[in-house]
């Protein structure tokens, strides 16, 4: 009798042995044939807390921006622009953003903010949240020109032509001369991905014509918005 | 009266003969100078296979019956060049269109890119022409960011984005001059598109 017990629980030992070690086989096979970039923050397409910059490695911001996220910020600027831009690229390393703005240059400009080629040009003149949304729209600009296929640049347009622009700047163009339709389109596409990534914000890319709402407020431009998150993944 | 012709028959007959010369003269003149004209072959795009495949017509060939008679037409009206057809694409913004004149195609402009979204690459295209007889950049359709590269000698544009290196659109046409191609087709072409730049 004693024997059969003993039986009993070596034959229960081995079984349960037998289930752990099956699983992590498993497991092990599922993430090898499933391989994920390690990230910055929360996965792509994945909801979930927004993520907090931890301090800057070294007390170097210019630094960590470069090393963490590959986007070069000019020496022109003060220190607290590369805190900035390290916070707010911190925030929104959930999404597809910091990926695709990869290995931009950041170049002081205080005669006005534009974006040529991989490198984008600010004032250095902006508070902290100020600074997040036009950050943010002039990188909206490099995201604009990628491939068809991730920036979704013509769906964009399709959806212009179809129920108008999301925020004043994207409306009229105001700063152009003459405002053309194309300038609309590309403004209201970086205006897009701004308040996206910024959706407490009211518009306010530029005083001339923004209209001071908050374009996503209560459910507002769902069409808008669920292509935001097409380009980019849940914020 | 019958006094008159008798008197002046030397006349009349020198007349008459006067006449007939000129009329040799008027035919011949017709059939040296207008026939040729009218036999000139007109000339026509030299375009790649590899980009010709993209359009749906051939320049100074296609007839008007033959745009007429294809599917999706969506529009029809008269400008300045010609007739327009427009067929739809999957920009809203970019109808592909096709223009006759004299009951041939004289231009046909193209969106490029599939149905999803997936355009040819720039450099490809341009690789396969050699070198632009001129590159110009701003488009009123596609934005700042894009050029246009002119080969009109050989009847063809390509509407470009060299950052991320996608053919927008593309254009065949009669060959002709750059100034030419400018003055006729270059209506897309945004003037400023440099100054203009300088925008948040």
């Amino acid at each position: 009798m004693q024997y059969r017990k003993l039986l009993l629980v070596i034959f229960l030992f081995l079984s349960v042995n037998v289930f752990v070690f099956t699983n992590k086989v498993i497991a092990q096979y599922r993430s090898e044939s499933n391989k994920v970039t390690t990230r910055v923050g929360n996965p792509a397409d994945t909801s979930g807390p927004r993520p907090t910059a931890p301090p800057c490695p070294n007390n170097n911001c210019r630094q960590a921006v470069i090393d963490e996220f590959g986007v070069t910020i000019s020496t022109a600027f003060p220190e607290e622009y590369a805190l900035y831009a390290w916070e707010k690229l911190w925030n929104v390393s959930n999404t597809n953003f910091d990926e695709l703005v990869r290995g931009t240059f950041v170049e002081r400009q205080d005669s006005g903010s534009e974006r040529k080629g991989n490198t984008i040009y600010l004032r250095g003149t902006y508070g902290r949240e100020f600074f997040y949304i036009i950050f943010v729209h002039e990188m909206g600009h490099v995201i604009n020109d990628l491939d068809d296929p991730i920036s979704l640049r013509t769906r964009h347009n399709n959806l212009w032509n179809q129920i108008g622009g999301l925020t004043g700047y994207g409306k009229t163009a105001c700063l152009y001369d003459p405002p053309t339709e194309a300038a609309m389109k590309e403004e209201n596409y970086a205006d897009l991905i701004a308040y996206y990534l910024n959706p407490e914000a009211p518009d306010q890319t530029t005083n001339d014509c923004s209209t001071g709402i908050v374009v996503f407020a209560n459910g507002a431009n769902r069409d808008y918005f669920e292509l935001g998150g097409d380009i980019l993944g849940a914020y | 009266m019958k006094n008159y012709f008798l008197s002046h028959k030397v006349t009349i007959f020198l007349s008459g003969i006067g006449l007939i010369v000129f009329i040799i003269i008027i035919i011949i003149l017709n059939i040296f100078l207008a026939e040729p004209a009218q036999n000139q072959p007109k000339l026509e795009p030299s375009i790649p296979p590899e980009i010709n495949r993209v359009f749906q017509t051939q320049v100074n060939r296609t007839t008007e019956d033959q745009v007429q008679s294809m599917t999706g037409l969506k529009d029809v009206r008269q400008i300045t060049q010609g007739t327009e057809y427009s067929f739809p694409s999957i920009n809203t913004s970019a109808d592909n269109t096709i223009i006759t004149d004299d009951n041939l195609v004289i231009f046909e402009k193209k969106f490029t890119a599939d149905t999803n979204f997936a355009h040819p690459e720039l450099s490809s295209y341009l690789s396969l022409l050699g070198e632009p007889e001129s590159i110009i950049p701003g488009s009123k359709t596609y934005g700042r960011n894009v050029n246009f590269y002119i080969f009109s000698s050989k009847g063809i544009t390509i509407i470009g984005r060299p950052f991320s290196d996608e053919v927008e659109e593309v254009q065949q046409y009669t060959p002709m001059t750059v100034d030419e191609y400018i003055k006729i087709w270059g209506d897309d072409i945004q003037e400023n598109a440099e100054e203009n730049s300088e925008k948040i």
